[in-house]
């Protein structure tokens, strides 16, 4: 079976912890859709994922993380009614936003196992790492499925 | 009355759907409608539940109680705990503890409750109401270090709070089933730490074992079903060991957060399908508000009222001082933890359902009555809190 890195893309968008929101979200509007982008530090290694969800929580980021865990929240924060300031542009980090928690592929697994690996975390596309967690690329959906119609002689 | 049972949760959903958009617009959390909601649809009043389904009632009850426990058990995730900061430990344990001790205390000695009857009243005081608090605090854009702790506390009492419920009413069932004497107390408070303790291995054990086979799931469904099954069977084993199912599951959840590097995923899943869950456990919360009982509980209630907004005012101000926070923490955030809701009244229709007595029904009573009006209350003072932080500017 094909491996997951015979079909990732290795051109990967990554940030620092570091990087501000302004940064950020400079590099989101390049792409149309799903976007994640994988937070490293400097040996590459992953260490958090950003959603464009991740930038709803700029209030309160802490707090937010923690009240999601909560029975009973109702906790729809308004894109249209957001309270902030230029400013905010910088002095929000990456690292107040990021996903801590985040799903990976493993250089090892056959793209079938990623295949699998994304419908059961209901996830689009994945950043693959190798055994020390440094990022090597991002595989998606449509590089299995574009893979699997290849094979078939369709692509 | 309907008398088919399914009908009747057809009726609890669509009219918990219309109740819970009617009071959002008025910023009040849904769990308000459904309480209400049962209310009207009570025996009492509107008698529209079926027979069938209020008997189930005690079986929901486990299983909503064992899925928030589960859920809150995320809250001792280290990591999170580490990033609140001392402050927020201290307070939100402080501010737990001493409405417990305040309530349990005052209720028994001034009001003659039975011991364990007055520190099941005084853990139901512990809780607070996160999504109150949350609201305040959004609508009002509030910002600084006040809030950003007062946040943090909500965001975590309520698991400690969960944590002294459990403790309370295992060894509140213990003393009222056993025999009154002096050695017969203390067998009863040893029979309560085994069954802590036991509990504890059963939550344990879920975790050991869910942790040992959780490779074989390989589909979204699959982990739903597998979350599932783990926290019915805790749920079971509790009850067939005579055990707490809030401590085995809290354990349970706890553990897992802990352990499995992948348990976000688990508690995620089973948040996307509590809501329904969640609306039949608050519905059937109200229908089993007794009217012949409230009369007699309203100085109670008042008691429970005085005793718990002062052990929350004083437990916080204990909590701050001790994290050196400055004054205006250790002024304010007391009356900025008053509004109490969910957790609550999860908590006394457990212990009505435990208690099983005229002492659980006079229980749910009072945290009905005490909850609505910590509820329309609650949140004012909040505001009331931030203002004198200087965190928000109007009254």
């Amino acid at each position: 079976m094909v491996n997951v890195k015979e079909v990732m893309n290795t051109s990967v968008i990554k940030v620092k912890r570091s990087t501000s929101l302004r940064a950020l979200l400079d590099i989101f509007k390049q792409f149309h859709t799903h976007p994640l982008i994988p937070v490293v530090d400097d040996q590459d290694i992953l260490i958090g994922m950003v959603y464009p969800e991740n930038l709803l929580d700029i209030l309160r980021p802490q707090q937010a993380k923690l009240f999601r865990s909560l029975p009973f929240m109702e906790m729809d924060q308004d894109v249209f009614d957001l309270d902030v300031v230029p400013s905010m542009g910088d002095l929000i980090i990456v690292d107040d936003i990021m996903d801590k928690h985040f799903v990976v592929a493993k250089e090892t697994q056959t793209i079938e196992q990623a295949y699998k690996h994304m419908r059961m975390h209901q996830k689009e596309r994945l950043a693959v790492v190798d055994s020390g967690g440094k990022i090597l690329g991002i595989v998606g959906i449509f590089d299995i499925i574009w893979r699997m119609f290849k094979e078939k002689g369709i692509a | 009355m309907i008398h088919d049972p399914i009908l009747s949760l057809g009726v609890i959903f669509i009219a918990g759907f219309f109740g819970g958009r009617f009071v959002r617009k008025f910023k009040i959390p849904s769990i308000t409608a459904y309480v209400a909601l049962g209310i009207l649809l009570s025996p009492d009043l509107f008698n529209i539940i079926s027979g069938e389904l209020l008997s189930a009632s005690e079986v929901f009850s486990d299983i909503v109680l064992g899925m928030i426990a589960f859920i809150l058990g995320e809250s001792f995730y280290l990591g999170n705990i580490r990033q609140v900061g001392r402050s927020v430990v201290n307070i939100s344990i402080n501010a737990s503890l001493v409405p417990w001790v305040l309530v349990t205390v005052g209720l028994w000695y001034f009001f003659r409750l039975p011991f364990a009857v007055a520190l099941v009243y005084g853990a139901i005081a512990s809780s607070t109401d996160p999504a109150g608090t949350v609201t305040v605090a959004q609508e009002y854009r509030s910002k600084g270090e006040f809030t950003d702790t007062l946040l943090g506390v909500v965001a975590i009492d309520d698991a400690w709070g969960l944590i002294i419920f459990g403790f309370s009413l295992s060894m509140a069932t213990s003393l009222l089933g056993g025999v009154p004497s002096f050695i017969g107390i203390f067998t009863d408070l040893g029979k309560a730490f085994f069954d802590i303790i036991a509990s504890a291995l059963v939550g344990l054990s879920a975790t050991l074992l869910f942790n040992r086979i959780s490779h074989l799931i390989n589909s979204a469904k699959d982990r739903l079903i597998y979350t599932f099954a783990f926290l019915f069977l805790t749920i079971g084993i509790a009850i067939t060991l005579h055990l707490s199912v809030l401590l085995s599951c809290m354990v349970f959840g706890a553990t897992l957060a802990n352990t499995n590097k992948m348990s976000f995923t688990f508690f995620e899943s089973l948040r996307e399908v509590d809501s329904p869950f969640y609306i039949i456990f608050f519905v059937l919360a109200g229908v089993g508000l007794s009217f012949k009982g409230i009369g007699v509980a309203l100085g109670i209630s008042a008691a429970f009222i005085l005793l718990r907004t002062f052990g929350k005012i004083f437990g916080a101000f204990i909590g701050a001082k001790a994290a050196g926070s400055g004054g205006i923490m250790q002024r304010y955030m007391g009356i900025a933890l008053l509004p109490q809701a969910g957790v609550a009244i999860a908590c006394a229709l457990v212990a009505k359902h435990n208690l099983n007595n005229v002492w659980g029904d006079q229980i749910l009573n009072v945290t009905i009555a005490t909850t609505v009006l910590f509820e329309l209350i609650g949140p004012w003072i909040t505001k009331v809190a931030l203002v004198k932080a200087g965190e928000i500017r109007e009254l």
